[in-house]
């Protein structure tokens, strides 16, 4: 039974382990690269492709290329936010069956959990082939904001994937941890994660081996992707007012004017200019091939991100404001997530917190590190490590579309269980239903619904006689689970899902097959 | 550090008013605030906006004066965080959020799938039903801890809740955190994962619930008491205010007309008040009171809300009354007063529909929060003799 640990990413993933002593090491994919693009391409025949081979693939066939299957985990298809995020990605968001936020790819709808699935599969194959053996079980990271369904979300996927989860940690403590926050005194860490679609800061706080997230803010659409599409748009501005050309509408060259806008990107990191040489990128009407060749200097491109840099400042004010933290109360600013290299990055950072923020040697693997060290942790090779973490949102109970009552109060510890107790309303009733909702609304509009459930074989009894017990129970991961008993005889009565969002067990189990 | 003022904006239109009417030229705020700051200390203001986002906006105190009765002081900010960029951000949330609400309010009501409607997708949700743990016994050092945790849990099930934590009835937010991180260290479930036991990590999740409850609870009686603030899973020293969103924009400070290079708003606000008094469902009139010198009597916490809503209620719109007290009671969740008004809104909207049973049990509901409450109790009095909706609503008038 091998553990490994996980950073599931929005654009690129990883995977690490800890050595027999102690040493964090980082896998690689089969081309050597630490990192995998959270990219899936799926073929005609159902077949899927993964990671940098599938990017290669998307430049050919970018409507069979699912990217940031992440955002779509857990949500439904009317979520404003996966509403708003439509209009962004490259492929159709359609509602399934239940109504869940799937993407349609490849001629068929394809749930996120199994496309999270393929890219887990791929990670657990990176393992096994450095370790050569079997790897079952695996503890990864999720945002601290991720409430219960996409919680659950993810642990479906993993399962698709072969993989039982150890733990779903929270991506800020598993940078602290990867930082080795948990060998150090007492800190008080703000964790910038720029990465490659979002931007999330929290405030977490080390004391005496204790990890706690204090708070959370973020931008759900800053991040690597845009600082290219701002170059990419820069360019192509130049190209048309230089020659008339427009590149808007071919597709091929602004997939290598991407590609190259990447390179340029990562090179202005250390250097101060960078060259760029397309030749043969676009054709004029009249036949002629337009060619660009260009010197990119770093302050230009810094120009050109200042709109993005911008963005950074709001959520951070907002996680401080949240955590009650003055920016000179902070011990250490971490960042974390491979756009964080940038030196105006994290000149910006500076300036908004005053202070240096510390330089991660690996910005791209550390979550994964951290999420390998909560493995040793769990193994009981590393001592006197708490992590308190707390629920995202409440969890509210309604019967017969009563207004809802809030049952888990939001931010409660966790593990923690409340209970309420609800009535049959007719005489020898003998089904009664309720819904679970998350939200703190008392209106059920307010509220995502996340389940429907029945309890049936009640005792026959007047109205109101029949009294049921209803547990809520949220683990240490942040997934809830339901129980139900009848309060005067104790028994368990026969409780059954009617309808919600997710999977259900039978389709992952269905899909678990049609992956082996 | 810089303190920190946390405004609460329950509705859009308080944050268009924020920006629009509270805000004086030149970025300056006069509020009332429930502690005497010294002049020229920095503040931020928290706004709090109703999709949950707090905008932190930066300001340095220009004025200060006295302490009134009630122990508020009335403030003047000059809110230098107030770029513009941080304007247009708060006007697109603003627009953002009213076509949500927009949205929200015209979709139908949320239906749960049917029992047949879902029989027929064959869906399940990811709560699964409770799944009872696979039960094998441990062995050796596992069984040992087991028959400990065990023992722990039983001792520990029947206690209250600071005996759980093993403080005293009356202890501080510090005492109360130290407590709970101790049993933490010894009853996570993280602690006994390396037996990899079922059992064993099932035994350790019961107690961590107790544990966890326990704190909860504790740490929400010292939040209530103002003695606390809880932070994520932290406890700390209260440190920040909340403020009611009605305190901005009252209580003139002094120094303002000494100081000629800050324009005296009153005359430019009030007109923007009487030119709309004519229409009283505006929200003008929930805000209206905006630059006037102070009443003669201080108002009350809510007392805005007050009238309002007793304006709505006499007017016969009772479920916009409703809407203004649930908007009050978001800021003022303590308020007796309102709250037994919103008893008495809902009581009226019932009798409209002729629910007459519901009516009496919102009227007594309401009689019970606030047995002051004249128009609740002569309202029950009313509704028992059998009178209907009108009658009830000429109490207001």
């Amino acid at each position: 039974m091998t553990a490994i640990g996980i950073d599931l990413g929005t654009s690129n993933s990883a995977v690490a382990i800890l050595d027999a002593d102690g040493a964090p090491r980082i896998l690689t994919t089969e081309d050597g690269s630490t990192t995998l693009p959270s990219v899936v391409t799926f073929d005609e025949h159902g077949g899927a492709v993964v990671g940098a081979a599938a990017w290669a693939r998307a430049v050919e066939r970018p409507e069979d290329a699912v990217f940031g299957a992440k955002r779509l985990l857990g949500r439904r298809a009317d979520d404003p936010e996966v509403r708003r995020l439509a209009k962004l990605l490259p492929f159709e968001i359609v509602p399934s069956p239940n109504g869940d936020a799937w993407a349609r790819v490849g001629g068929r709808a394809v749930a996120p959990e199994e496309i999270s699935a393929l890219i887990l599969r791929e990670l657990r194959a990176m393992a096994e082939r450095f370790l050569g053996e079997p790897v079952t079980e695996a503890v990864i990271t999720v945002p601290a904001w991720f409430d219960a369904a996409q919680r659950a979300a993810t642990k479906d996927a993993a399962a698709i994937a072969g993989l039982r989860v150890r733990r779903l940690l929270n991506e800020p403590t598993a940078a602290a941890l990867g930082h080795g926050a948990h060998r150090g005194q007492n800190r008080r860490f703000a964790v910038c994660d720029l990465g490659g679609g979002t931007f999330d800061v929290a405030i977490v706080d080390v004391e005496n081996g204790v990890f706690e997230v204090l708070a959370t803010a973020g931008d759900a659409s800053l991040g690597g992707d845009d600082v290219d599409r701002a170059i990419v748009e820069q360019l192509a501005r130049e190209v048309r007012s230089k020659g008339g050309l427009d590149l808007g509408t071919d597709a091929a060259a602004l997939v290598r004017l991407r590609a190259a806008a990447q390179r340029v990107k990562h090179e202005l990191s250390t250097a101060q200019v960078a060259d760029l040489a397309l030749p043969r990128l676009g054709q004029m009407p009249s036949g002629r091939a337009v060619d660009l060749a260009r010197t990119i200097r770093r302050d230009e491109l810094e120009l050109w991100a200042m709109p993005l840099l911008r963005r950074l400042e709001a959520p951070c004010r907002e996680a401080m404001v949240r955590a009650g933290r003055a920016a000179a109360e902070l011990d250490e600013i971490l960042l974390v997530g491979g756009m964080t290299r940038m030196p105006a990055v994290r000149r910006t950072i500076a300036s908004i917190f005053g202070k240096e923020p510390r330089v991660v040697p690996n910005p791209d693997e550390v979550v994964a590190v951290g999420a390998a060290v909560e493995v040793a942790r769990l193994e009981g090779r590393i001592e006197g490590v708490l992590l308190l973490d707390v629920t995202a949102r409440g969890l509210a109970l309604s019967v017969n579309g009563s207004p809802c009552d809030l049952v888990i109060a939001p931010s409660a510890v966790v593990p923690t269980r409340e209970h309420r107790i609800i009535a049959t309303r007719a005489d020898g009733q003998r089904e009664l239903e309720f819904d679970l909702w998350e939200g703190e609304s008392a209106e059920a509009s307010g509220n995502r619904h996340l389940a429907r459930y029945a309890v049936s074989a009640l005792p026959a009894a007047p109205a109101g006689e029949v009294l049921v017990v209803v547990e809520l129970t949220v683990d240490v991961d942040g997934t809830a689970r339901v129980a139900a008993s009848e309060l005067v005889s104790g028994e368990r009565p026969l409780l059954k899902l009617v309808g919600g969002p997710g999977l259900s067990r039978e389709q992952v189990a269905k899909l678990v097959e049609a992956r082996r | 550090m810089a303190r920190v003022l946390r405004v609460r904006c329950a509705t859009w239109d308080q944050v268009e008013a924020f920006y629009q009417r509270k805000l004086r030229r030149g970025r300056y705020l006069a509020m009332r605030v429930p502690f005497a700051p010294d002049k020229n200390a920095d503040l931020t203001i928290g706004l709090e906006l109703p999709n949950q986002l707090v905008m932190a906006i930066d300001g340095t105190i220009t004025s200060v004066a006295d302490t009134d009765a009630g122990g508020r002081t009335a403030i003047e900010i000059h809110l230098h965080g107030m770029t513009p960029e941080v304007q247009g951000r708060l006007e697109a949330l603003v627009t953002d959020g009213r076509a949500e609400d927009q949205r929200v309010r015209n979709r139908p009501p949320t239906a749960p799938p049917t029992v047949a409607a879902a029989a027929a997708v064959e869906v399940a949700a990811p709560p699964q039903p409770d799944p009872q743990p696979e039960w094998t016994p441990p062995e050796g050092a596992a069984a040992e801890q087991f028959v400990a945790l065990e023992a722990e849990l039983r001792r520990l099930r029947p206690l209250p809740a600071h005996e759980v934590l093993g403080v005293a009835w009356d202890a501080g937010p510090s005492e109360v955190r130290a407590g709970w991180l101790s049993l933490g260290h010894r009853f996570h479930p993280d602690v006994v994962a390396r037996y990899a036991s079922a059992a064993l990590t099932h035994v350790a999740e019961e107690l961590m619930i107790h544990v966890n409850r326990a704190y909860d609870r504790l740490r929400a009686a010292l939040v209530a008491e103002g003695r606390a603030a809880a932070i994520g899973p932290a406890l700390h020293e209260p440190r920040g205010w909340l403020v009611g969103f009605e305190e901005m924009g009252t209580g003139t400070a002094p120094s303002l007309a000494a100081e000629p290079e800050i324009p005296v708003p009153t005359s430019r606000t009030s007109s923007v008040r009487f030119a709309v008094v004519e229409d009283p469902l505006t929200e003008d009139r929930l805000f209206g009171d905006l630059g006037l010198p102070p009443p003669p009597t201080a108002p009350s916490e809510g007392d805005v809300f007050d009238r309002q809503a007793r304006t709505r209620l006499a007017a016969g719109d009772a479920t916009g009354a409703k809407e203004v007290l649930a908007a009050a009671l978001h800021v003022y969740p303590k308020n007796r007063g309102l709250r037994a008004l919103y008893h008495v809104a809902t009581a009226v909207e019932a009798l409209a529909g002729g629910q007459v049973m519901l009516a009496t049990s919102q009227l007594e509901a309401a009689v019970a929060h606030d047995e002051h409450c004249h128009v609740a109790v002569r309202a029950l009095e009313e509704v028992r003799r059998g009178s209907d909706a009108v009658i009830v609503r000429r109490l207001f008038q």
